[in-house]
C-alpha cells in the first residue's frame, strides 16, 4: 500500500490503494465464492456494485500507462498525471457499463472482444439494465480520482 | 530511479495485469452457439427421473418438476424438450408450467406460466447442488437472482 504524499506518481497506481483493491477483492469474493455457495438476489448484483467503482478506475489506470507509453517514453519525459485523463476513464468506463447493460449489440460487441483477447475461453454476457441501479457508485469513483487529480498539498 | 521507485512502478504494473485478469473472469463464460447436433452429438436415453426446484424472487415459485435424466449421465445433455405438468411428485403450484429444452452446457431451459415465461440458462446442471441461473422475460429483462436445484426424483 503506497501513501499519497509527496510521492511521485506512477502510471496505475490509482489501483494501488485501499478502495480499489477492496472493490476488486469484493468482486472475486462474489464470484469465486458468494455466486457459487450462496446464489440469490444479493451475488446477483454485488458484482456490478464493486465494478461501478472499480472499472472507470481501472480504464483510468488503462488510459495513464497508454498514454505513458505513447507519448511520454518516447520523448524521455517522466509520467505527469492528467486530470483530464482521469475524468476521461470514469465517464469511458461508465458509457461502457451502461452500453453492455442496457444494448445486446454491446453486450454481443463485449463478449466478441473478450473472445479475440482470450480464445480458449467462451464467454457470455446479457444485458441487463437492472444493474443500473449501482451507477451512484461511478460518481464515488470521480471522487476517489479526483483526489489524484489535485497537487499534493490539497489532496 | 530509487528502489522505491522501482517497486512503486512494478506493483502499479502488476496491479493492472491481476485486475484485467479479474475483469475477463468476472465475465461468465458459456458455450458457443452450434446447431443442435453439433452441442449434442451422443444423446442418452431418458431413464430416471430428476426434480428440479427454483427459487427465485422475481420469478413464480415453480415447483417440482420431473426431469427424466439417465442414470450415469447427470451432467449430460437431453435431446428434447421435455414438458411436465407441476404437482406431478412435487410443489402443487397451479397456472405455472416449466418447458425443458435442454442442449449442451450451458443448459436453457423455459420456466413460468405459459403467458409469462422466463428463459433461463445454467452453465451446467449437477445433481444436489444450488445453481445460479440467469433469466430473461419476454421484455428483454434479466433477473439474475434466481437459484436452482436438480434433485433425484423420490419414489
Amino acid at each position: 500500500m503506497t501513501t499519497e504524499h509527496a510521492v511521485r506518481p506512477v502510471p496505475g497506481d490509482v489501483l494501488l490503494h485501499v478502495a480499489p483493491l477492496a472493490a476488486a477483492l469484493l468482486v472475486a469474493f462474489n464470484d469465486f465464492f458468494l455466486k457459487l455457495r450462496h446464489p440469490g438476489f444479493v451475488s446477483g448484483k454485488l458484482s456490478d456494485l464493486g465494478l461501478c467503482f472499480f472499472f472507470p478506475v481501472f480504464v483510468a489506470a488503462v488510459l495513464e500507462w497508454a498514454v505513458w507509453a505513447l507519448v511520454d517514453l518516447p520523448r524521455s519525459r517522466p509520467f505527469v498525471r492528467r486530470r483530464a485523463l482521469l475524468r476521461a476513464g470514469v465517464v469511458l468506463g461508465a458509457l461502457y457499463f451502461v452500453a453492455i447493460k442496457l444494448m445486446p449489440a454491446a453486450a454481443a460487441w463485449h463478449v466478441a472482444a473478450l473472445h479475440a483477447l482470450v480464445s480458449g475461453r467462451r464467454f457470455r454476457a446479457v444485458a441487463d439494465p437492472t444493474d443500473l441501479w449501482c451507477l451512484p457508485m461511478v460518481g464515488l469513483a470521480w471522487w476517489y480520482l479526483a483526489r489524484f487529480a489535485r497537487p499534493p498539498a490539497t489532496r | 530511479m530509487s528502489l522505491g521507485d522501482l517497486l512503486r512502478w512494478v506493483s502499479s504494473a502488476g496491479a493492472l495485469a491481476v485486475m484485467g485478469v479479474l475483469l475477463i473472469a468476472d465475465t461468465p463464460s458459456s458455450a458457443e452457439e452450434e446447431s443442435p447436433d453439433e452441442r449434442c452429438p451422443d444423446v442418452p436415453a431418458l431413464e430416471s427421473s430428476f426434480y428440479y426446484t427454483t427459487d427465485c424472487q422475481s420469478i413464480p415459485r415453480q415447483g417440482h418438476v420431473a426431469l427424466a435424466w439417465p442414470a450415469g449421465h447427470e451432467h449430460a445433455p437431453v435431446d428434447e424438450a421435455v414438458r411436465r405438468s407441476l404437482g406431478e411428485g412435487g410443489i402443487d403450484v397451479p397456472h405455472a408450467q416449466v418447458t425443458w429444452d435442454l442442449a449442451c452446457d450451458p443448459v436453457s431451459f423455459t420456466i413460468g406460466a405459459e403467458d409469462d415465461p422466463f428463459r433461463c440458462s445454467a452453465v451446467d446442471l449437477p445433481i444436489d447442488q444450488e445453481q445460479h441461473v440467469d433469466c430473461i422475460d419476454t421484455k428483454g429483462e434479466m433477473r439474475d437472482d434466481c437459484t436452482l436445484v436438480v434433485r433425484p426424483a423420490e419414489p
